[in-house]
């Protein structure tokens, strides 16, 4: 890492856990405990609450998040979230707190690119979104998708991260990249690489919307760490957003760490307003099973370890198998696990990780080889 | 002219639609889809008759612009057809000047622009922008570089292709209407791959992911575009 406490390229890759809007309890205490990079939080969840809203009643003022990780010394980054803005109105949207993001609040929604033309509107966009970032880690500029290197939406993006490196010069600036698979696979995310390089990015996170890690193919795998070759060609260190223990294998091959949530964040939808709405999504937590790539539940994790069938989290002391414990150290161990494995399969290296990924019990994630 | 009061007589048109759109929301799909049409045809005639009267008060609210492209044209012109038939001669002569102020009365600059008393006509935003950089102050020409810039051609040209397509439900009118909606890269939500005249009720009646209909869709970026014209 940096001095900024930024992953860097060929340096130890980072774990960003992105968390639901409502563990800030876990977060206020876990950072200051456990081990820990940085918490990757969406611009919806610290974003005020609907006022007449019960949690705005109990006087939650939506920063919740931001505020436990800075008073347990948890770095964070905040991902402007702005895609969902381009794809509907204040009455689509799943959640109202979408709406009421400061720079949700600066255009008429859905944006379009018509809705930047002028040049002033684009900067009060972005100056509302670096807004909500205090405390944060780095700055990030908003961004949408887009299709294919050099068409509109993507010099758009450019546009926004210029306009955010004016506005803070202070921190390192980080831009999110979001793209389909079909742009990845055309070849278009890679490279786009050396104008992230050229705009002064120095960290990036991949966003491939419909890359669904767990039935995803050799051909899409390949194209993912092609792109995060390019990035790391081009000096600018990618962070593979939201795929899971996917992340893992790209780690081991140069990227500078993952992200994922507990129960959401494993992939990154196509349909931005379906991806909102899958996070209304309340399945039980379930465990990490150390290197065998898959997760059991809580039930069969503690029976398989009272069997001692169960690889051992490589943090001593792990309280995920104790009888009576709850879903936050399930959280805790992922994390544990995550943040750990993370680091020692980027030191062992893709050929180890070629080697790993036969651990699991029925060859599953097969395809995840194609990235080494 | 009032540049505001134009923009708002489009806006009028755009509100009035979308009214109507409100309105049809019980009918049968088959009538909602005509429906689509008509309320399209109209906003894409208010389009034009706002863009043509935009460009009429530009020249009104400041014609220097217009005065020199018309000196260079003149002179060049002059220049050409007194070589070609009086070179020999070596005539020398001031260039042609265009008795016109910096506000021109209304009626001067629509004689000047629109002597047969019907729209300018753009066959695009590109036209448009190019006719602008020509004969329009820059504050007013910088506002059709920024709309072709924001991808605002996009809308326009595709529109003016369903148009014509609607009306004329020629061959080639229907192609060029194809070429134009199945493009569309900004707007992914309004791309389809081909369509007849027949079918683009259904096109503009159907929904976005984000649960709107095309026509609105349509609907919202012509009013972003008469606010970029006219802040």
């Amino acid at each position: 890492m940096n001095s900024h406490g930024v992953p860097t390229v060929g340096g130890e890759p980072f774990f960003y856990y992105r968390p639901f809007w409502n563990e800030h309890k876990f977060l206020r205490s876990y950072p200051r405990e456990g081990l820990f990079d940085a918490a990757l939080l969406r611009g919806r969840h610290l974003a005020p609450h609907p006022a007449g809203s019960p949690v705005a009643a109990r006087g939650e003022t939506g920063r919740e998040l931001a505020n436990a990780l800075n008073e347990s010394g948890g770095a964070f980054v905040v991902d402007p979230d702005t895609p969902i803005l381009a794809a509907g109105g204040v009455g689509d949207f799943p959640s109202p707190r979408i709406a009421l993001m400061p720079h949700a609040q600066v255009l008429e929604l859905p944006v379009s690119r018509i809705s930047f033309a002028n040049p002033s509107d684009r900067r009060a966009f972005v100056g509302a979104a670096v807004g909500q970032q205090a405390g944060a880690q780095v700055v990030t500029a908003p961004y949408f998708p887009f299709e294919r290197r050099g068409d509109g939406w993507y010099d758009l993006d450019l546009d926004l991260i210029a306009d955010a490196r004016v506005i803070d010069a202070s921190r390192p600036l980080a831009a999110f990249v979001q793209a389909s698979v079909r742009t990845l696979v055309a070849g278009d995310v890679g490279t786009a690489a050396p104008d992230y390089a050229s705009a002064g990015v120095d960290l990036v996170f991949l966003r491939i919307a419909g890359f669904d890690p767990q039935t995803v193919g050799q051909a899409e795998c390949r194209a993912y760490r092609s792109a995060i070759d390019a990035f790391v060609a081009a000096g600018v260190p990618a962070v593979a957003d939201a795929v899971g223990r996917f992340g893992l294998v790209l780690s081991s091959a140069g990227a500078a760490g993952f992200s994922c949530g507990a129960l959401h964040h494993k992939s990154v939808s196509e349909n931005v307003i379906f991806e909102a709405a899958d996070e209304m999504r309340s399945a039980p937590l379930q465990y990490e099973v150390p290197h065998r790539w898959y997760e059991l539940t809580h039930t069969q994790a503690r029976a398989d370890a009272r069997r001692g069938v169960l690889p051992a989290c490589p943090v001593l002391g792990c309280p995920a198998l104790v009888d009576g414990t709850k879903s936050s150290e399930l959280k805790e161990h992922m994390i544990h696990y995550f943040t750990h494995e993370v680091r020692a399969l980027a030191q062992a290296g893709a050929a180890s990780a070629r080697g790993r990924l036969t651990q699991h019990p029925r060859g599953a994630n097969g395809s995840w080889r194609a990235a080494l | 002219m009032d540049l505001r009061r134009t923009r708002q007589t489009f806006v009028d048109v755009l509100d009035g639609g979308e009214a109507v759109w409100d309105s049809a929301v019980s009918v049968p799909p088959e009538r909602r889809k005509t429906a689509a049409e008509d309320i399209f045809l109209r906003f894409v005639v208010g389009w034009e008759t706002f863009v043509s009267e935009w460009f009429i008060g530009c020249v009104n609210r400041d014609a220097s612009r217009y005065r020199q492209a018309f000196e260079t044209r003149m002179n060049n012109w002059l220049q050409t057809e007194v070589e070609s038939k009086y070179g020999r001669y070596k005539v020398v002569f001031p260039p042609p000047t265009l008795s016109l102020s910096k506000n021109p009365n209304l009626d001067a600059v629509r004689d000047l622009l629109d002597p047969s008393e019907g729209n300018i006509e753009f066959r695009g935003l590109q036209e448009l922008t190019q006719r602008a950089n020509q004969e329009l102050a820059p504050r007013y020409a910088a506002r059709t570089a920024a709309l072709m810039g924001a991808g605002a051609n996009e809308i326009v040209d595709a529109a003016l292709a369903i148009r014509n397509a609607l009306a004329h439900r020629s061959r080639r009118a229907v192609r060029e209407m194809n070429r134009r909606v199945g493009e569309f890269p900004s707007y992914a939500v309004l791309r389809k791959q081909t369509m007849s005249s027949d079918g683009i009720g259904t096109y503009l009646n159907a929904k976005t992911p984000g649960g709107e209909a095309r026509l609105l869709v349509f609907r919202r970026e012509f009013g972003r575009i008469a606010r970029v014209l006219v802040p």
